[in-house]
């Protein structure tokens, strides 16, 4: 395995041992087939190209403190990770071959579900499994907003900007008080938590002075261990809706049908806008419909439509308030569809308290979502190209057309979509691979490369990415020469001097490791 | 620390050669710890009734082979390589998920009922 980068073999295992003290030896897990472990599932790149040194799993925060110093005296770069789900984005690997991963899995507590003011508090080791089942568990009254697989972070999901599909979908927006430990073994709170008395930290995000929350988050500045997370009260009742749209040319009426709603939060939770491979890979495959090389052709993915009797695109969004209110905006939805898109059939589940709770538009926690990874057949990976653009039907149809083409040229059926938020729309474009594939895997990465470059020119900038992509994505905020890049690093210099916290994450290079940048 | 494997070995097990590092297990029964349990709370979410695992299995094995729950064929050395190297889209699982003892519970609970 790689050792870290200017540390000799001798000093590592002495390193090593020095953590065994802190851990225990069964939670220090340097052999090959452990470093492995932690490398990218997805194995976009080459594996040695994402490969730590191994990895360190403590038990507790209390912990932390000694790790840091440990690693800052043999200077051991760590890259801490929640539950290492980050999949697509490089899961639980490193940027930098031989940084030591920072296991946090095993800080899993549920601190604190608080039901009458709607929040959570938890570790970074909690799954959205184990939070659902604590609030079944004990009739707490509240609903989680989930993403598609259960298994990850709640708080790394949340601290990664990932999102859910309910009023609470923008996950980092439900943040509110962090506990954070920085390079030095500091532990500081943010918000209103600052003040050791404070009645309100899990309740006023901003707290008194500079708010920080957010320089933790998709951040290397300090170890998150602890957060306070919103949650939504159940409500009265709710109703799913799904509309099919016949027509591909028909997507910048959808968005412009939907902008207005969103702005008046007449649709109150992230919507979203599916393509018909997107629809088909969550219950089929591909050999279902096309068994040729090279990207479905539009009268395969025409066929395809048709066996399926779906729509080109699919709307999913959900509504969810006191009845009375929820039939009030499923009328103004009706209406706006059955006005501003032709051909719009839409399906309606209503829900109220009282029916089974299955009919609802409570999100469950479940794996369902990898079944698209089968629809290349083989073992399947996806990186998703995720870029930001205004709720507005033309740059959505340019965007479209870009990243369609793109997809079409590499060999790639276009799996994708938008996530429709109240001032924004982000566009998912996800390249489906076969892991044993290098042609495949290659080409994914040229495709996703090309989409960076087009996709900047056009003004399309990404709000997540994938390891192998962070450099590129960050090199593209070159505002008055990288300014916000510049102070980021000098912040980083300042308060993480030997660069031990998550080198290169998110474009952010330590001076120490400043080097490796592009590389 | 913990012994060493190559690379080049677990990649291949990554790659479906699985027998390359079947290990053979004890095959004293985890007591300690209850399978079932473990599989409940970990496994479950695929390999439960309409999982995507119980239904990958079906299309490739037949129906009557997609439940592991009802599987008899099964081996603890190749659910000990399936879990840590991952098979098809099934990602590994690694130490700090499941540790060994709950592994080898989980192994029990499938190859012992």
């Amino acid at each position: 395995m790689p050792l870290p980068p200017g540390v000799a073999e001798a000093q590592f295992a002495q390193a090593l041992k020095e953590f065994e003290g802190v851990v225990g030896a069964e939670w220090v897990r340097a052999s090959d087939i452990d470093a492995v472990s932690y490398t990218d599932a997805f194995q976009l790149v080459p594996a040695e190209e994402l490969l730590p040194a191994g990895a360190i799993v403590p038990a507790s925060a209390e912990q932390l403190p000694e790790i840091l110093r440990i690693a800052n005296h043999y200077k051991i770069p760590l890259w801490p990770v929640s539950r290492g789900k980050n999949l697509a984005y490089g899961g639980s690997a490193p940027r930098m071959p031989g940084t030591m991963v920072l296991d946090l899995i095993r800080l899993n507590r549920i601190i604190e579900v608080n039901e009458d003011l709607g929040y959570a508090v938890v570790e970074p080791g909690v799954s959205f499994f184990d939070l659902y089942d604590h609030l079944e568990q004990h009739g707490i009254d509240l609903w989680m907003s989930l993403p598609a697989p259960g298994w990850g972070s709640v708080m790394g999901n949340a601290l990664e900007r990932g999102v859910g599909y309910t009023p609470y979908g923008d996950h980092a927006s439900q943040l509110c008080g962090m506990q954070v430990m920085l390079a030095d073994g500091t532990q500081l709170r943010t918000g209103m938590g600052a003040m050791s008395t404070s009645l309100s930290t899990y309740l006023f995000r901003h707290g008194f002075g500079p708010s920080w929350d957010g320089m933790f988050m998709q951040s290397n500045l300090g170890i998150v261990t602890q957060v306070g997370i919103w949650l939504m009260p159940a409500p009265e009742a709710s109703a799913r809706i799904s509309i099919k749209v016949p027509e591909e040319s028909q997507l910048a009426e959808v968005v412009d049908t939907m902008r207005p709603l969103r702005l008046r939060n007449t649709i109150d939770s992230l919507a979203t806008v599916a393509s018909p491979v997107r629809q088909a890979a969550t219950t089929s495959q591909r050999s279902e419909y096309f068994t040729g090389k090279g990207a479905m052709p539009r009268d395969a993915v025409l066929d395809m439509i048709k066996t399926r009797k779906s729509g080109w695109w699919s709307v999913s969004l959900s509504v969810v308030e006191a009845e009375p209110v929820v039939e009030a905006r499923v009328a103004a939805i009706e209406k706006a569809f059955n006005e501003g898109v032709k051909g719009a059939e839409i399906n309606i589940r209503r829900w109220r308290r009282g029916d089974p709770i299955e009919q609802s538009g409570r999100p469950r926690p479940g794996l369902g979502a990898f079944q698209m990874l089968n629809w290349r057949g083989g073992p399947g990976g996806h990186v998703d190209f995720s870029p930001v653009l205004p709720p507005v039907g033309r740059d959505a149809r340019t965007l479209y057309e870009l990243a369609s083409s793109t997809f079409f040229r590499h060999g790639f059926d276009y799996f994708g979509g938008f996530i429709f938020g109240q001032r924004y729309l982000i566009n998912t474009s996800v390249l489906i691979y076969n892991k044993d594939d290098n042609e495949m895997t290659t080409a994914a990465r040229a495709c996703f490369n090309e989409l960076v470059v087009e996709g900047g020119k056009r003004g399309f900038g990404g709000y997540r990415t994938h390891l192998a992509f962070m450099d590129q994505m960050a090199n593209q905020n070159d505002y008055n020469d990288h300014a916000l890049l510049r102070v980021t690093e000098a912040v980083k210099d300042l308060l993480d001097p030997n660069g031990i916290i998550a080198p290169g994450k998110q474009g952010v290079w330590p001076a120490a490791y400043r080097d490796r940048r592009g590389t | 620390m913990h012994r060493r494997f190559s690379i080049a070995a677990r990649l291949k097990c990554a790659a479906g050669i699985i027998a390359a590092c079947a290990m053979a297990l004890a095959s004293t029964h985890a007591a300690a710890l209850d399978g079932q349990q473990v599989f409940e709370t970990t496994c479950v979410y695929c390999h439960g009734p309409n999982g995507n695992g119980t239904k990958m299995l079906a299309k490739r094995l037949g129906e009557d082979k997609s439940l592991l729950v009802q599987r008899t064929d099964l081996q603890p050395a190749y659910i000990k390589a399936v879990v840590r190297n991952g098979i098809g889209s099934m990602p590994w699982y690694r130490y700090s998920e499941l540790p060994d003892a709950q592994l080898e519970a989980v192994i029990d609970y499938l190859t012992h009922r």
